[in-house]
């Protein structure tokens, strides 16, 4: 009787056990390494850090860090896209649902792979750090409310990597879900121009707490401010003109990142609740709730009030 | 009616179009619920990826089983964009519609000749790799018009030329003219003749 008559009548074979799925993971962050688009995404991602300065204070703060970040999330996402319809695109047979290497333990061992470009992201992330450390920091305010040594915090080196980690459990899920990857790769390149290029979208209260890409300085109005001297020393200020009708202060807040980080993830378990395998139920309501914890906590926390002022 | 007409419409996928609609269509009024100006960017990525959307429907997975048969590679073609076209330019007018109705100010987004332009380097791509890797042809073009798309964007906020960032929309005629005459010439020449 042959192994296939087996499959069909006989009962369902065992299993594989958690290091079965670590060993494939760790071939998964290996193809993900080879991933063309995740290396064109971390180049592309290393140019604009360097070179996209805007003249405008906390321009520069804003976009070398987290929006930079932007052509690594789409090409993640893409890997992950690809990586996940492997099963759906083949042109081999698909395996049987029946394989002791299942679809959950696959998804599982995709989802984990992509330890490879989050770790990248991380390291990426705190090299940026350091150079802008060397480099003496951002502007942010104007004279006399002015500071040319802005320096990230810890949190906010944070929010790449789980940015990252979202986009490839985004693509690995979709790719899984659409029959054909072209749809789930053109889905999601829309969603990403929308959230990356057309950030200003979003970022603003209360908007900003939901979207994936939060940047800093938060821009708080200052109605009350008649003239800059008036302002605490110690803050960065801006002076009102085309996009702010009242002085406004440049503040990293660093409650906000925290919580948006919370947010953030919230949302990752939500996603790749299968890699969790036979708690994965119980992983995405966790992460419902912690997803509702961070909205919450970044609006009780927010500067601008709620509503917001 | 057109014998052709009724086989193409089915073959066409028209799912990316009509998700690409939507989500346009969602981002005005999220915009627009934010109390956030439209501005030239936003309406660059929405109306180019409609025009994608669009462009998902070229792929012609059958392109193998019927290229033997006498029905050349640009009457295809025609037909393919006869069908395609008058939804998308229709999509195109009721989504400007609907940012010029909702919103006060409108910035200058991209015309339609800029738009036809950009669509026309999207089909010159796909018939011509067409050439090359048969059906996975389409996929292959729409992958490279977002490269390009994201590629623009990006470098557009690195303060390079518009030129070099979108040719399309900085010379609309030029790139037209360029892409028909590719497209002619992939679809009437060599094997695909």
């Amino acid at each position: 009787m042959s192994a296939s008559t087996l499959v069909l009548t006989g009962a369902r074979p065992d299993r594989v056990g958690r290091h079965h799925v670590r060993q494939l993971a760790a071939i998964e962050a290996r193809r993900y390494a080879f991933r063309a688009s995740i290396w064109i995404g971390w180049a592309a991602t290393v140019l604009m850090a360097a070179t996209s300065h805007p003249d405008w204070p906390g321009g520069s703060y804003e976009n070398v860090l987290p929006l930079s970040f932007g052509p690594m999330a789409l090409c993640v996402y893409i890997a992950g896209a690809r990586t996940g319809s492997r099963d759906m695109d083949s042109d081999l047979p698909p395996l049987a649902p029946e394989a002791p290497v299942d679809l959950d333990d696959r998804l599982a061992a995709r989802l984990l792979g992509l330890a490879m470009p989050i770790a990248l992201t991380f390291v990426t992330a705190i090299g940026i750090a350091v150079v802008a450390r060397i480099e003496g920091g951002f502007w942010m305010g104007e004279f006399p409310r002015r500071t040319d040594t802005a320096q990230y915090s810890p949190l906010e080196i944070i929010q790449p990597p789980l940015m990252i980690a979202l986009a490839g459990a985004l693509g690995v899920v979709t790719g899984l879900v659409f029959r054909r990857p072209l749809l789930a790769i053109f889905t999601g390149a829309f969603v990403w121009f929308l959230l990356f290029p057309a950030y200003w979208v979003w970022n603003i209260p209360p908007l900003n707490v939901t979207t994936p890409a939060q940047i800093m300085p938060l821009r708080v109005p200052l109605p009350d401010v008649v003239s800059i001297r008036e302002t605490p020393t110690g803050w960065h200020v801006n002076y009102p003109g085309e996009y702010n009708e009242h002085f406004e202060r440049d503040l990293v807040h660093l409650p906000t990142v925290a919580f948006h980080n919370l947010y953030l993830v919230g949302l990752i378990m939500v996603v790749a609740a299968g890699a969790a395998r036979a708690y994965r139920r119980q992983v995405r309501l966790a992460g419902i709730a912690v997803v509702i914890v961070g909205v919450v906590a970044q609006l009780a926390v927010s500067p601008h009030g709620w509503p917001p002022g | 009616m057109a014998a052709w007409l009724t086989p193409t419409r089915r073959a066409v996928r028209w799912t990316p179009a009509f998700v690409s609609v939507a989500i346009a269509m969602a981002t005005l009024i999220v915009i627009r619920l934010a109390d956030r100006p439209l501005r030239s960017d936003a309406q660059i990525i929405v109306l180019t990826m409609v025009v994608i959307g669009g462009l998902c429907g070229l792929a012609d997975p059958g392109r193998d089983y019927v290229h033997a048969l006498p029905v050349s590679a640009a009457r295809r073609l025609a037909h393919r964009l006869a069908v395609l076209v008058p939804p998308i330019a229709l999509a195109i007018v009721i989504v400007r519609w609907m940012g010029d109705a909702m919103f006060s100010e409108v910035a200058p987004g991209p015309g339609s000749l800029a738009l036809a332009a950009f669509g026309a380097a999207g089909v010159a791509l796909c018939a011509t790799l067409t050439r090359r890797v048969g059906p996975r042809a389409g996929d292959a073009a729409v992958a490279a018009m977002l490269a390009w798309l994201a590629a623009g964007l990006m470098l557009g906020k690195l303060d390079a030329p518009l030129g070099l960032a979108l040719p399309w929309l900085r010379w609309p005629v030029l790139v037209l003219v360029i892409a028909t005459v590719a497209t002619v010439v992939s679809t009437t020449r060599g094997a695909e003749a």
